[in-house]
């Protein structure tokens, strides 16, 4: 999945590409990253103040939940932003990081009536070859990448109940939306 | 979106200051890409570009009716804070 600015990018063809409509880099979906989005309308309290402090707020709601997972090293990245062309290399406050290692990342698409913030969590180790071979980078570039980032079975080192964390965090994003009406 | 008089008749087009908020001071955002062409006329909150900060895309608009007199900053470049984007003759 490539972020909106990538669209021409040329790929291998070995995988299917699609292009989100938010920012940042190339990210390689599957069952190692578990993806969550909030849409909002540009008229909530959460919208006033840019997609910088946007990304902070969920990024400590991300924070929160890796640390009652039992990921109590999790912590905000606050900065400064890096600019890479796969998402997971890239940082911006918000992000979610295990010292630093990323383990969150944090893309938004911010529209005239509409905000959506959109998250992918490393849930599993992530077949960074794939990736790096359709957009045709070295093979090494994967050993990079796998060192720059964590995943949360690797924290944790045992495999991760997909559905229930993601039933967790839909609790804590709900939550944490409402409180902010309040 | 903010206004700025440029010349007497026209305004320019920016990035407005809370899209900013929170953002490093020497971060700059990309333009990704320009959805109208010099001489293209608009409406007051049409979009003219999409723009590419801190991993969000966002929209530009236009802050009045007029038409799109010559374009700054073009597709592919970056640019920062309080830099104007394009300029806009008012109706």
């Amino acid at each position: 999945m490539l972020g909106a600015a990538q669209r021409e990018l040329r790929t291998d063809g070995s995988l299917p590409v699609r292009v989100r409509s938010s920012g940042g880099g190339a990210v390689l979906s599957g069952p190692w990253l578990l993806r969550a989005s909030v849409v909002m309308p540009r008229s909530h309290p959460l919208a006033r103040h840019g997609p910088a402090v946007a990304a902070r707020w969920y990024g400590e709601i991300h924070c929160g939940w890796l640390q009652a997972q039992g990921i109590t090293s999790a912590a905000v990245y606050r900065g400064p932003a890096v600019d890479h062309w796969a998402c997971f290399a890239g940082r911006v406050a918000g992000e979610v990081v295990v010292g630093e290692r990323k383990i969150v990342g944090i893309a938004q698409a911010w529209r005239t009536h509409t905000v959506l913030m959109s998250s992918g969590t490393l849930i599993a180790p992530v077949p960074w070859t794939f990736l790096c071979r359709s957009l045709g980078r070295q093979p090494e570039v994967a050993s990079s990448l796998a060192a720059d980032t964590i995943d949360a079975q690797d924290c944790l080192r045992q495999p991760v109940d997909v559905r229930a964390w993601a039933d967790d965090l839909l609790r804590l994003l709900r939550a944490g939306v409402a409180r902010e009406m309040e | 979106m903010t206004m700025q008089t440029r010349k007497a008749a026209s305004v320019e087009v920016a990035l407005g200051a809370a899209s900013w908020e929170g953002v490093d001071t020497n971060a700059q955002a990309l333009v990704d890409r320009w959805l109208v062409s010099e001489g293209t006329h608009v409406a007051a909150g049409d979009v003219l570009a999409r723009v590419v900060l801190v991993k969000a895309t966002l929209e530009v608009t236009a802050p009045a009716p007029g038409v799109v007199e010559q374009i700054l900053v073009p597709a592919g470049e970056n640019f920062s804070r309080s830099q104007a984007l394009a300029q806009l003759r008012p109706d």
